[in-house]
């Protein structure tokens, strides 16, 4: 258990290394287009809060506590670059020669994956507040936020990493990243449920990002420890085991296969 | 045979070469595009079609609205095609082995930005007749529809001309690659998603301003039937002004390129 430890720690080390070489795709990419949709989307659909079925939340407050979930949505997986780049260079098959634990490799990388997510989370959730949110929670709720929104990054890269282990290359997950705008779009993240047409609602109410999303809001907004946040909970750790199992699974198959 | 017409030959030829690549590669050429662009308007009809019913809306739906900018993101998305395959030709050394023809090289870039627009308009058609179908209004008819698309095709040969620009001076991938994303501030910053009453003061000026919006209110104001003439002006006005400019340069920049030292 301690070699393990100690080897994600390693892992988690050499990862926030290679990002503080080239820390744009890993710190500053993932909060872009998360920063431009909260200021440009309250400027312009603010009115859609007008809407008797939108609700009495005015729509900057709405907004925020989803929006802030693309962070994790469009900017994920960037760690499984370099694991693809690792399994292309033979990284891991030196590894095997040294008896490290190899599934530290995933871990190392999934807790770094959590960790880049923070200051992009943060500048998101600042300019959201500047821009007319508010935190009825205060510091509590938006810490729950934050941690919501990094369990995110961590549960959704587990594809990510299946990708680059069944090939071998670093530019092939990035493929995935399209998938974050029907996950974020078809949720409660930008608008309720009851703005939405019938098969828009439909598909959000089995979208795993809404569950998430309604969580966070009622973190911010409502009661901190809420049912809402507790089945978020659930969601993202349910989450997290399918994605990392895939992972494992993969990577399993191909140290078998070498 | 007069200079003129072997001119012309040679651009054709040149056309349906790019036209022959663009079919192995249908998926960047084509596909890709309208699929993006048809995935924008289906999100955000579902996500805020709801604001149409808001006091002030000037249309009968929202996709009403959005259906003339799904047709320029097509433009957008699909940008840099033909430049990044005259890259490739000169690296490829391709048009150092033209330079034994009795060939003239201005062919290859007229024949290229040719079938650029070309590509644009049928991508944009495509995008078009999937947004009438979304329930889009096109009240001006099968004259509406062409001339929406001859814009698109338009605004694609004037767009393109940025791509022309960074591909022959910087002369990497990364260049025409990078400038992709730079559509987004475009399409963001204008009249793409709400009219300008909807937008607070400081949004409404940079819109007002924003050189690409009277294109887009052209392009809109021909499929609700209600045209704009003066906003079609400035649109021709804009994409002139924008062609003049970088392919005087792209042509420069090419000239010296492919003229022995």
């Amino acid at each position: 258990m301690r070699a393990l430890v100690n080897s994600t720690m390693l892992a988690f080390v050499r990862q926030a290394r290679e990002a503080r070489r080239d820390p744009g795709p890993f710190y500053v990419l993932p909060m872009l287009p998360a920063l431009l949709m909260t200021v440009v989307f309250i400027a312009l659909f603010e009115r859609i809060a007008t809407l008797e079925r939108f609700g009495d939340t005015a729509y900057a407050e709405f907004l925020v506590p989803g929006v802030v979930a693309l962070v994790a949505l469009l900017g994920a997986g960037a760690t499984s670059s370099s694991l693809a780049a690792d399994l292309r260079g033979g990284f891991f098959q030196r590894l095997r020669l040294l008896r490290a634990p190899i599934g530290s490799q995933l871990s190392g990388r999934l807790l770094f994956e959590a960790v880049r997510l923070l200051p992009g989370t943060a500048v998101v959730l600042a300019v959201g507040l500047a821009f007319g949110a508010t935190a009825h929670n205060g510091l509590a709720g938006i810490l729950v936020v934050v941690a919501l929104v990094t369990l995110l990054g961590v549960a959704f890269t587990g594809i990510f990493y299946a990708v680059a282990i069944r090939t071998h290359d670093p530019q092939t997950p990035f493929t995935l990243q399209p998938l974050g705008l029907p996950l974020s779009f078809l949720s409660t993240a930008l608008v309720p449920l009851a703005v939405m047409p019938e098969w828009a609602r439909t598909a959000a109410q089995f979208n795993p990002v809404t569950v998430v999303v309604d969580g966070s809001r009622q973190a911010m907004l409502g009661q901190l420890w809420s049912a809402e946040l507790g089945w978020s909970v659930v969601v993202l750790a349910v989450w997290t085991v399918l994605g990392v199992l895939l992972a494992w699974a993969a990577l399993s198959r191909d140290i078998a296969r070498s | 045979m007069p200079r003129l017409r072997k001119f012309t030959r040679d651009t054709g030829l040149m056309f349906r070469r790019t036209a022959r690549e663009a079919t192995r590669n249908a998926g960047l050429a084509y596909v890709a595009p309208i699929l993006l662009s048809l995935f924008l308007l289906v999100l955000f009809q579902g996500v805020y079609g709801g604001i149409a019913d808001t006091a002030g809306w000037p249309t009968d739906a929202f996709v009403d609205w959005i259906a003339a900018g799904g047709v320029f993101v097509s433009v957008f998305v699909g940008a840099g095609y033909t430049a990044g395959g005259l890259l490739r030709d000169l690296d490829s050394g391709y048009l150092q082995r033209l330079r034994l023809l009795p060939v003239h090289p201005g062919a290859v870039l007229v024949g290229k930005v040719a079938f650029e627009a070309a590509r644009a308009a049928l991508v944009a058609a495509a995008v078009l007749a999937l947004a009438l179908v979304l329930g889009a209004d096109n009240r001006a008819g099968v004259a509406g529809f062409v001339l929406v698309v001859g814009l698109a095709a338009t605004f694609s040969f004037a767009w393109n001309g940025i791509f022309y620009v960074a591909a022959l001076t910087a002369r990497t991938h990364a260049a025409v690659l990078g400038l992709q994303p730079i559509f987004m501030p475009v399409i963001m910053f204008s009249t793409f998603w709400v009219p300008l009453s909807f937008m607070p003061g400081w949004y409404q000026t940079v819109a007002t301003w924003n050189p690409f919006n009277p294109v887009l209110v052209a392009g809109r104001s021909v499929l609700l039937g209600t045209t704009v003439w003066p906003d079609l002006v400035i649109a021709v006005a804009v994409m002139a002004g924008l062609a003049g400019l970088t392919y005087t340069l792209a042509a420069r920049r090419y000239t010296t390129l492919t003229t022995p030292a």
